[in-house]
């Protein structure tokens, strides 16, 4: 079940929010993970149960490293712990890139496992790890109550595709016990923020995803530049809009059940730099690998600047192959470990002193990031060099492509308008300005919220004429 | 407080009546049933509760029209590309067809023409057009290659190499200055009733022509028939898809003839029974109060039927045939003694297409295919897959 559905929303949702509201605060949180256990259960029925098995030991592993007075126990239950989760991982997810190559490597002929992905699998074990980690090293505060941990761990807004926020940010709302007005203001910002999430994702993910899947299933051979150039940026676009709309409608959906829910995306098309990049894009995941591969390994404090270099190389080796079971992941995550560790290198762009180099070190960082977006939306590596192969020695004579470039510009131009428009905060630049003048802003206010309104009906009309697309991130 | 949160509070609450509004209007609790029933015992997949829930859903047909309103104001023409709907000039429908080598066809119709001809039964292949005459209109408009009509161009020129009889409806088209989108609905793939009509008269002044058929032509004037008109009354299969806000609705024609004619026919189960030319028409199809998505393809309100014409004294005709004839089979039974129609899609693997032209004993097999059918060989997924396939 998605969070944008027609299920989710005119079924799942009022249940949920009736059950949860009526119910009194001291079983709030027991309300909320038995909805959220019936959110995965719709969601992915054949792993229910071995999703309460996983969630029931991450839990007691939790609890008894924070109960275990020995260090040598605490370790040996977090190793454990994360050794349950990591092979839970591989097994699910990795278990046939690994025999298809031991395949080609050795010649064999193994049989796949061909299974299929859990809900939510590499968020929901990166949560535990976090989750372990966190009481292991002692900086997650645990409650008296169990029930909060594994709430935390099933809460349905974040199991699907994010953000892996931390237990401590898991805080049950004071808010709730007793001032109703605060927990109004941040239900009617979960609202919003819900509103915007689905319009994003509907509107302008899923109608640019139609130009960016016709133009990835096309014969490479029969593409032009400009048809190619077409393709990747409306998916640099479509991937934006669709995951940082999910993330917009998963917090959302968390304040309205009370909950705050960390940022996962700011602006990341507005960036300097590729490190500058992941500093705004899935910002929850950049912080994981940051505080539980990259310190641990070292961080950028050792003496030994190789060893900087090596646990950025596993930094990104690791990201690579957590997005997807394949080579151009792999490829993907390491042409970042080459570009950040030039930009440590050179000290890039920071060291630039005219305007004009900042700018052209701009435009090179999007072309380059572009250019990693149609290896990662290419089904192999191979096709995803071809494709780059067209957008700059393109040499197709042939220029029926060109003449449909043109018409998919003309017909998705509002659209592609729009959504080149919203990488930028536009709306942020308008209350801005418009602050000091109060009659002004409150007009701006009221006329943004009857158009966000009128596009979530819209969006609706879309969702119902079935030009939806699953989240491009549920499977990761 | 200030304004802002105000404003989304207003919000929220008007969120909030919307949810609870819906939900109640798809029937909650029969809905939970069957929520119960997939949780329980997975009984349902996933993607049909979502489809079931969708189609429970208050004002579904407002939303799905509001979208197809969207789509039209911002003149996306090709916005339904995905299903290959194009929306051409004037609202008329086109589709686009891949490049097809016709080897396939090509082997299939000589080797049945030789088989027909060692048992003495003649063969005419007819060609059926698409909605455009030019494949470079699909260049021109989208910006994407059709290969429809110089598919057929290729086949016909094979056949016609091979000495088959064929006739190419787009020849006469040209011949009587019609206008190609005269002929076919704007909303769906078919022809229309007048078009099969007259595409009929063709057909059987060809069997005189190259089959050496006595059919009496004055059969096809249109003074002798009632004809009947609805306007914007009904929506095709393509306008269902993209909604009728968006294209508008088609007019429809019932032409019947206003002479007496006497049939016997036969139906699947080889039951006879007596009756007119009416019975070839279900009028119960025409109904334009109701919901122009919930209703049948008014097309589909002609029927084809194994039929005897006991005004004609000649021809035992089987037509292997597509959708188009539903309109053409009942005028052409008009003009021949028997006739009768298979959809090679439509049987199952068993039928011998062959042993069953023996075992009726017909005397001329007429292939009526549109030319979309060609190359849909080279699909094993398309629904067409074994228009061309005539045994062996």
């Amino acid at each position: 079940m998605s969070i944008y559905s027609v299920l989710f929303l005119f079924f799942f949702l009022p249940i949920a929010l009736a059950v949860y509201y009526l119910a009194d605060d001291r079983i709030k949180e027991y309300v909320l993970l038995f909805i959220s256990l019936f959110f995965y259960a719709i969601g992915s029925l054949e792993y229910i149960v071995k999703f309460l098995f996983c969630l029931a030991v991450n839990v007691f592993i939790g609890r008894s490293i924070h109960a275990a007075v020995n260090k040598m126990t605490k370790r040996l239950l977090f190793v454990l712990g994360v050794l349950f989760n990591a092979g839970v991982l591989i097994y699910y997810k990795y278990s046939d890139f690994v025999v298809e190559n031991i395949n080609t490597v050795s010649g064999t002929h193994l049989p796949l496992f061909q299974l299929a992905l859990p809900l939510g699998i590499s968020f929901f074990t990166f949560k535990s790890i976090s989750y372990l980690t966190d009481i292991y090293t002692q900086k997650a505060v645990l409650n008296d109550n169990p029930v909060h941990d594994a709430l935390y761990l099933s809460f349905f807004p974040q199991i699907q595709s994010g953000p892996l926020t931390r237990y401590n940010d898991m805080v049950f709302p004071a808010e709730l016990k007793g001032q109703k007005s605060a927990s109004f203001t941040l239900f009617s910002d979960g609202v919003f923020r819900f509103l915007i999430g689905f319009n994003k994702k509907v509107l302008l993910a899923d109608v640019l995803s139609k130009i960016t899947t016709e133009i990835f299933s096309s014969p490479v051979e029969s593409c032009t530049a400009s048809y190619a150039w077409l393709g990747s940026v409306c998916y640099s676009l479509q991937l934006f809009f669709d995951f940082a709309g999910y993330s917009d409608m998963a917090i959302g959906l968390s304040e309205m059940f009370g909950y705050q829910c960390m940022e996962n995306f700011h602006y990341p098309y507005l960036t300097e730099s590729v490190s500058g990049f992941w500093r705004r894009w899935h910002i929850s995941l950049s912080e994981w690998f940051r505080d539980y591969i990259y310190i641990p390994l070292g961080g950028s404090r050792c003496k030994n600047k190789l060893l900087v270099y090596r646990n950025l190389f596993v930094v990104w080796l690791l990201t690579g192959i957590w997005h997807g079971a394949s080579w151009n992941f792999v490829f993907w995550g390491l042409g970042y470990f080459v570009l950040i560790s030039f930009e440590r290198m050179t000290k890039f762009p920071q060291r630039f002193k005219h305007r004009y180099s900042r700018i052209l070190y701009r435009v090179f960082t999007l072309i380059f990031i572009n250019c990693q977006w149609v290896i990662f939306r290419s089904k192999t590596l191979e096709s995803g060099f071809q494709f780059l192969k067209v957008m700059f020695f393109n040499r197709q004579n042939d220029t029926t492509a060109d003449l449909r470039t043109g018409v998919l510009l003309k017909e998705y131009s509002v659209f592609l308008l729009a959504a080149v428009l919203f990488c930028f905060p536009v709306a942020k630049w308008i209350e801005g300005r418009l602050r000091p003048r109060k009659k002004l802003s409150v007009v701006y206010e009221a006329l943004a919220a009857v158009v966000t309104l009128g596009l979530f009906v819209c969006a609706i009309s879309f969702i119902v004429a079935g030009n939806n697309n699953p989240f491009a991130y549920a499977n990761f | 407080m200030d304004n802002s949160c105000k404003i989304k509070k207003m919000v929220a609450v008007l969120f909030v009546i919307m949810l609870f509004v819906m939900f109640i209007s798809i029937d909650c609790f029969s809905q939970l049933n069957t929520l119960s029933a997939y949780l329980a015992q997975k009984s349902i997949g996933q993607e049909n509760i979502e489809t079931q829930f969708t189609n429970q859903m208050l004002y579904k047909t407002k939303f799905f029209n509001l979208h197809g309103l969207v789509v039209k104001a911002l003149d996306m023409k090709g916005f339904y590309s995905n299903s290959d709907i194009f929306v051409s000039e004037g609202n008329y429908i086109i589709s686009s067809d891949p490049q097809a080598d016709t080897d396939y066809e090509f082997e299939q119709i000589t080797s049945f023409y030789e088989f027909l001809k060692e048992n003495g039964i003649q063969l005419l292949y007819v060609n059926q057009p698409v909605k455009y005459m030019d494949d470079s209109i699909m260049l021109d408009e989208f910006g994407v290659k059709s290969y429809s009509n110089q598919n057929a161009d290729l086949l016909l020129k094979r056949i016609e190499e091979a000495g088959i009889p064929y006739l190419d409806l787009r020849e006469k088209i040209k011949e009587d200055n019609i206008d190609i989108r005269d002929l076919f609905y704007r909303t769906d793939h078919h022809w229309t009733t007048k078009a099969g009509f007259w595409a009929t008269r063709q057909i059987a002044r060809s069997m005189n022509d190259q089959l050496g058929y006595d059919i009496d032509l004055e059969l096809y004037d249109i003074s002798r028939y009632e004809v009947k008109e609805w306007k914007n009354c009904w929506l095709g299969e393509q306008g269902k898809k993209i909604s009728k806000t968006y294209i508008g609705l088609d007019d429809y024609t019932e032409i019947k003839p206003a002479f007496k004619t006497n049939y016997t026919f036969t139906d699947s189960e080889g039951r006879k029974t007596d009756g007119s030319f009416d019975a070839f028409i279900d009028e119960s199809s025409y109904s334009p109060e109701t919901d122009v998505y919930q209703s049948d393809s008014w097309h589909y309100s002609y029927l084809t039927k194994k039929c005897v014409n006991h005004d004609v004294k000649n021809g035992k005709v089987l037509m292997l045939a597509d959708s188009y004839s539903k309109v053409t089979e009942p005028f052409l039974s008009l003009g021949v003694n028997e006739i009768d129609n298979i959809v090679l899609r439509d049987q199952s693997s068993w039928f011998r297409i062959r042993q069953y032209i023996l075992d009726n004993q017909y005397d001329t097999v007429l292939i009526c295919y549109a030319q979309f059918m060609i190359g849909a060989h080279n699909r094993p997924d398309s629904a067409n897959y074994r228009m061309f396939s005539f045994g062996e």
